[in-house]
Order: structure tokens, then C-alpha cells, then sequence
């Protein structure tokens, strides 16, 4: 049977130093409907994008990602599920240095374990207005280039998921919205659905807030 | 983009450092595949020009020279001993064969050896052209030789006094090439072969010359009488350089040796046991060699380690974002191992090739090569086995590194950057 939502969490609490640092009663999100995860700096939203992407388990609650719990899975089935089902574009971006843009994409799918598809690739990168660049080094590329990028290689296994974790943070007004609209383009056009994580309330005018979060000692206070 | 693609670009953005570890690891294994191919060289050189010949004897001195004078052609002879001292030794029971040495003179780089059609027999030398040698001043040419002075049938030959280079001209006692012999891998190449008298009739009228240029100096009366008393002592006085013999029964190998040695002027040695000398000098030598190149393949393996650990520490990123793309830990661990392994087999491939290109330099450029019937086209397993060595190494250097990225906190790691 098909899971109903992308995402079903109840109960996450998670802890690290001692403290708690995410503390999270319920959040589902069915597919396409695009959101927000908003809360203040250190209100624990890249700690719950990285549970959402399996990259670390909550040491308490339960935690679903397209009907698969992420505990039970274990490690392998954590990684096997974000490779085929989960785009992270970082607030760092960090695109691999070492190769071209379009070897950026390539080794996304190479290592999700996709079959290589160089014309998806390419329509992809045409898509966010890069096949010329296709053959350049990141670091060649302006900023909004590299973004657009990271947005691409997010996409390029075709996730169910797209996560993105501070897009705006360092943004005007203007390319703010040219980000988010980006994103909730690529992500419709890719059949995903988009999950920000920000403390900029300017995004609430683009995406409905679907979690706000509050830093876990003030919530306990 | 693959693995290895992606492990080439890495490589390639540090290109000093990927440089630095390709060459001590090619170094290394250059120094370590060389010396192996110089030693299998030396090794079927010595077997092949040594096989068959049990005993040499020859004026008292070292048995290692004698052997290497008389039967490698390599060293300067101990002396001569009597031609009769071959009469004897081929009327003993206990010798099948003995055949007479005698040397003196050379040809270019290459020794003329008076010698008996069975020498040539015994290395199983064959006639490419022409016939063998019946009298005095005919001359039977090595392969090696022939090609190298490019002398035919019927040529004149000039020898020059002396086992170097350079020595004077024996311009007015040429021989004539009447034979040619196939190439039999063995110490024949590298000969001009004659009969033992034509060393006895070029030296005859040398000494005719030096005799009359004696007399001239000291204005002596008397010189016809000593050129005539040369002459006529001449077959009595007969000598060869050494006289090499293959035993008629095991037993000879006891007591031959050691009646020559205690009962005659003469030495007798043993060309296998003079080899396993040889060897354990060499040996000593070769080890240490050895020991320098295995310095440097480790030498290379740590450089590999401090690359890869810095790399890490670079690339920690990377690494995390690779895992966040769908990689699983080994598969990040198989790229540390891919990068040591590229390096690993890109220097062995490059040491190897650089030991066989140094072979056919040896080989091309110099006659002493040419004499180890090296060749750079062939391989030995101990090769095999260096190339496993380096993997093995850069394996070793890549382990620690890679468990540290097998182990990295990704989260943790993404949620700073
Ligand atoms: N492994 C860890 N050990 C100790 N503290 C941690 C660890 N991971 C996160 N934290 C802390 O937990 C809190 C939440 O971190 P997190 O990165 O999820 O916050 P955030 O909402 O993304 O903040 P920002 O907006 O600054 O990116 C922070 O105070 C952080 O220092
Ligand atoms: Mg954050």
C-alpha cells in the first residue's frame, strides 16, 4: 500500500550536548504541497532536514519518510532512500569543486545509483538557463549560477523530496523571490515537493509555514 | 563522471603532490624491476656460458679470475699454462673432454680466442654462412660480432694486442673470415674464433718485431742467431691461456682438482662453485640496491598517506555531500582507495616501464648490456609481485584515511559548513 504523505513525524525529540535541540510534536506533508519550516537560528531546522533527508536518526519519536520509517531501515536503507527519493540543495551549496557543472550532475546520479541519462541532464540544466555552462568549473560561475546549480543537481534523481536549508539567507528582496520561485518551479516541473527551511519571514509571502519551530529551551520555559 | 573519472580530477587539482608521489613510487619500483631484470640478465648469462664446462685450469692465481677470464671472457687471464699440460689431461681417464683456451688479442670490443671447433660444438654454435676454421689465420665470427663490424666471408680481420681497446695493430698478420655463426645466446656471439695457432703466429711475428727493434736499439751483432733460435724453440715452448674440461665421471670432481692443485704449477677451478661466489658478492651489493629502492616505494606509500589525509581534510565536504547525494560509506571509502590505488598503479606501471627503458638503453648504448643479453621486452614474475607491492602499500596508506571518511558524522559535518 502507498503512503498516503512524504513525511510523517510525531513525538521527534532530539538531543545533542545534553540538551535538547529539536523538539517536534507533529508534521505530515502529503505530496505537492509546498512549504515552509520556519524558526529562529538554532531552533533546530537543519538538525530536522537532515532527519527528513536520513542523514541522522531522532533519539526519540517516530519518524516515516514516504511510508518507510526511517529507524528501522538502518543505515543502508536510509542512504538508498535519499538517493532515490531526496534533493538537498545547502545553504553551502557545496558543489564539487573538482568538476564541471555537468560532472556535477552526473556524479549525483552516479552515486544515487541512477542510470546515467545525459539528456535529462542536459534539458535539466537548460531548464535553470545553464547549458552553456554545462562544461564550466563551480568556480567559474557567479553565485546565482552556482545556486541554480545546486538547485539542478537537487533535482537530477528526480527526488519526491526537495530540501532546501536557508536559500535566502544572504539574498535582497528581488533575488529572494527569484530563488523561491526557482525552486517551487523546478520542484513542480520535477514532480517534487518543496520543503524550505528558513528563519526569513519574507518567504512566508511565496510558501505557507508549515512547521514553526521555536528553540526547544525557550518552548520548555 | 564515475569513480575514477572523479578520482583522476582529484588528482589532477593537486598536481605537485600527485607528481611527488607518482615518481618516488616509480623511482622505487624503477630501481627495484631493474635491478631484477639486470639479475635474471646476469643470471641466464652466467648459466648458459657456464653449462657443461666442470673444471678450468690455468696458471695459479684466483679461480674466480680464471673463471671469469676463461670461460665468461670478461676478466684478464692468470697467466698460461703448457700446451702439454692439455696432452696430459686428455690422456687421463678421468677427463671426456678438454679444450684448449688461449687469448691475447682483440677485435674492436670483442676477444679473438684460439681455440678447437668443439669450443664452438659446446655452445652449440652453429654455421650461418661460410665453413669452420682448418688452419692458421682463418676466422670463425660470433653473431654478435658479425652484425656489429659487419664483416663477411673472406673479409681480412685485424687484431689488435692486448684484451682492450686501443691496443696496437696487428696490421700485417690479418685473418681471413671464412665462417659465420648463428646467434646462440651465449658467450660465442660476443668471439672471433680461430685455431690456437694463429694466436701462436701473430704473437711469433710480434715478438720477431720487438726482438728486431731491441736489436736495433742496442746495436747487437748477433740477431739472426736469436731470431733463429726463436723460431725453433717455438713448438716445445708452446702455451695456451687455460684449458676448460668436462669430467668423464662424477668421481672426477674429487680427485682432479685436487692432484692439479697440490701436483702441477697449474690451478684448477670450478666454474659453478667460482659462480656461486660470484653471486654472493654480487649479492651483497644487489641487497643493498634493493634495499633502497624498498625505501622509496614506503617512502612513497607515506607521502601517499599525508596527500590523502590533507586531501580529507579538504575534501571533508565533499566527501559529506557525496553521502548526502545517495553514496553509501563504502562507497566513499571506495573512493579514498581508488585514488591510492591510481597513484599506486600509475607509478608501478611507470617504474616498470622506466626499468625496461633503462634495459634498452643499457642494451642499445653499450657492448657490457649487449653482454647480458638483456632484453627490454621481457618480463619476469618478480615484476608481477612489485606491482602487487605498491598496490599493497597504497592500500596501507589509503586505510586510515578512508575509515576516517567511512566514519565521518555527515550531519554534522553539513550542518556547519
Ligand atoms: N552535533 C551537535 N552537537 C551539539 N550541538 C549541536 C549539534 N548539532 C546541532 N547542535 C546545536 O543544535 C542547535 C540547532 O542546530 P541547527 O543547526 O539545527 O539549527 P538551525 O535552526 O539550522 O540554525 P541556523 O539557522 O543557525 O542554521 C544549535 O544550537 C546547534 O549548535
Ligand atoms: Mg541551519
Amino acid at each position: 500500500m502507498p503512503a498516503a504523505n512524504l513525511i510523517d513525524l510525531d513525538n521527534v525529540i532530539h538531543r545533542a550536548g545534553g540538551h535538547p535541540i529539536l523538539r517536534v510534536e507533529h508534521l505530515s506533508l502529503p505530496p505537492g504541497r509546498h512549504g515552509l519550516l520556519l524558526g529562529p537560528s538554532g531552533s533546530g531546522k537543519t538538525t530536522l532536514l537532515h532527519m527528513l533527508a536520513g542523514l541522522m536518526v531522532p533519539d526519540q519519536g517516530s519518524l516515516s519518510l514516504l511510508g518507510h520509517d526511517l529507524r528501522a531501515i538502518g543505515d543502508a536503507g536510509r542512504d538508498r532512500l535519499r538517493a532515490d527519493h531526496v534533493g538537498i540543495v545547502f545553504q553551502q551549496l557545496h558543489l564539487i569543486a573538482a568538476v564541471s557543472v555537468a560532472d556535477n550532475l552526473r556524479l549525483a546520479r552516479r552515486l544515487a545509483g541512477s542510470a546515467p541519462d545525459e539528456k535529462g541532464l542536459m534539458d535539466l540544466l537548460a531548464r535553470v538557463g545553464l547549458a552553456e555552462r554545462a562544461r564550466a568549473l563551480p568556480s567559474d560561475l557567479s553565485q546565482g549560477e552556482r545556486q541554480r546549480v545546486a538547485v539542478a543537481r537537487a533535482l537530477v534523481n528526480r527526488p519526491a523530496l526537495l530540501l532546501a536549508d536557508e536559500p535566502t539567507s544572504a539574498l535582497d528582496d528581488t533575488n529572494c523571490d527569484a530563488v523561491i520561485d526557482l525552486l517551487l518551479e523546478q520542484a513542480e516541473l520535477s514532480g517534487a515537493t518543496l520543503l524550505v527551511a528558513t528563519h526569513d519571514r519574507r518567504l512566508m509571502s511565496q510558501l505557507p509555514v508549515l512547521l514553526e519551530l521555536a528553540k526547544p529551551m525557550e518552548q520548555a520555559a | 563522471m564515475n569513480m575514477l573519472g572523479l578520482s583522476l580530477a582529484y588528482l589532477r587539482r593537486r598536481p605537485l603532490t600527485t607528481a611527488l608521489n607518482l615518481l618516488l613510487l616509480a623511482l622505487g619500483v624503477a630501481l627495484i624491476a631493474f635491478l631484477l631484470l639486470l639479475e635474471r640478465g646476469l643470471e641466464n648469462r652466467l648459466s648458459r656460458d657456464v653449462a657443461g664446462i666442470d673444471m678450468v685450469v690455468g696458471a695459479k692465481g684466483s679461480p674466480l679470475q680464471l673463471v671469469l677470464s676463461a670461460v665468461l671472457q670478461v676478466d684478464v687471464p692468470t697467466g698460461n699454462v703448457p700446451l702439454a699440460a692439455l696432452e696430459d689431461l686428455r690422456r687421463n681417464p678421468l677427463v671426456r673432454q678438454a679444450v684448449p683456451v688461449a687469448m691475447g688479442d682483440s677485435f674492436g670490443s670483442y676477444r679473438i680466442l684460439g681455440t678447437e671447433p668443439a669450443y664452438i660444438d659446446h655452445y652449440g654454435g652453429r654455421l650461418a654462412a661460410g665453413r669452420m676454421f682448418e688452419g692458421p689465420m682463418e676466422a670463425v665470427l660470433g653473431a654478435e660480432v658479425a652484425s656489429a663490424s659487419g664483416l663477411g666471408l673472406d673479409s681480412p680481420l685485424v687484431g689488435s694486442h692486448g684484451l682492450t681497446v686501443g691496443g696496437e695493430a696487428h696490421a700485417d698478420t690479418p685473418c681471413r673470415v671464412v665462417g659465420i655463426l648463428t646467434r646462440t645466446g651465449t658467450v660465442l656471439d660476443r668471439l672471433v674464433l680461430t685455431p690456437v695457432a694463429s694466436v701462436w703466429a701473430v704473437h711469433d711475428h710480434h715478438h720477431h718485431h720487438e726482438d728486431k727493434a731491441e736489436e736495433t736499439a742496442d746495436d747487437h751483432d748477433h740477431g739472426a742467431e736469436k731470431g733463429h733460435d726463436h723460431d725453433a724453440a717455438v713448438d716445445h715452448d708452446r702455451e695456451v691461456t687455460a684449458i676448460l674440461v668436462r669430467y668423464a665421471t662424477p668421481l672426477a670432481a674429487a680427485r682432479l682438482p685436487r692432484e692439479i692443485n697440490s701436483q702441477t704449477s697449474m690451478q684448477a677451478a670450478s666454474p659453478a662453485a667460482e659462480m656461486l661466489r660470484l653471486r654472493a658478492l654480487m649479492g651483497l651489493g644487489l641487497d643493498a640496491m634493493r634495499l633502497l629502492g624498498l625505501v622509496l616505494v614506503l617512502a612513497a606509500g607515506l607521502s601517499t598517506f599525508v596527500a590523502l589525509a590533507n586531501a580529507l581534510q579538504e575534501r571533508q565536504y565533499d566527501l559529506a555531500v557525496m553521502r548526502a547525494l545517495g553514496a553509501g560509506r563504502g562507497r566513499i571509502m571506495g573512493q579514498i582507495l581508488t585514488e591510492a590505488m591510481l597513484v599506486a598503479l600509475g607509478g608501478a606501471v611507470l617504474g616498470i616501464a622506466l626499468a625496461h627503458g633503462g634495459v634498452a638503453a643499457l642494451s642499445g648504448f653499450s657492448a657490457r648490456g649487449r653482454d647480458l643479453g638483456l632484453s627490454a621486452g621481457q618480463f619476469v614474475a618478480g615484476e608481477g609481485l612489485l606491482l602487487l607491492l605498491s598496490l599493497l602499500v597504497a592500500l596501507l596508506a589509503a586505510a586510515l584515511p578512508a575509515i576516517r571518511a567511512y566514519r565521518t558524522d555527515v550531519s554534522r559535518l553539513l550542518a556547519k559548513g
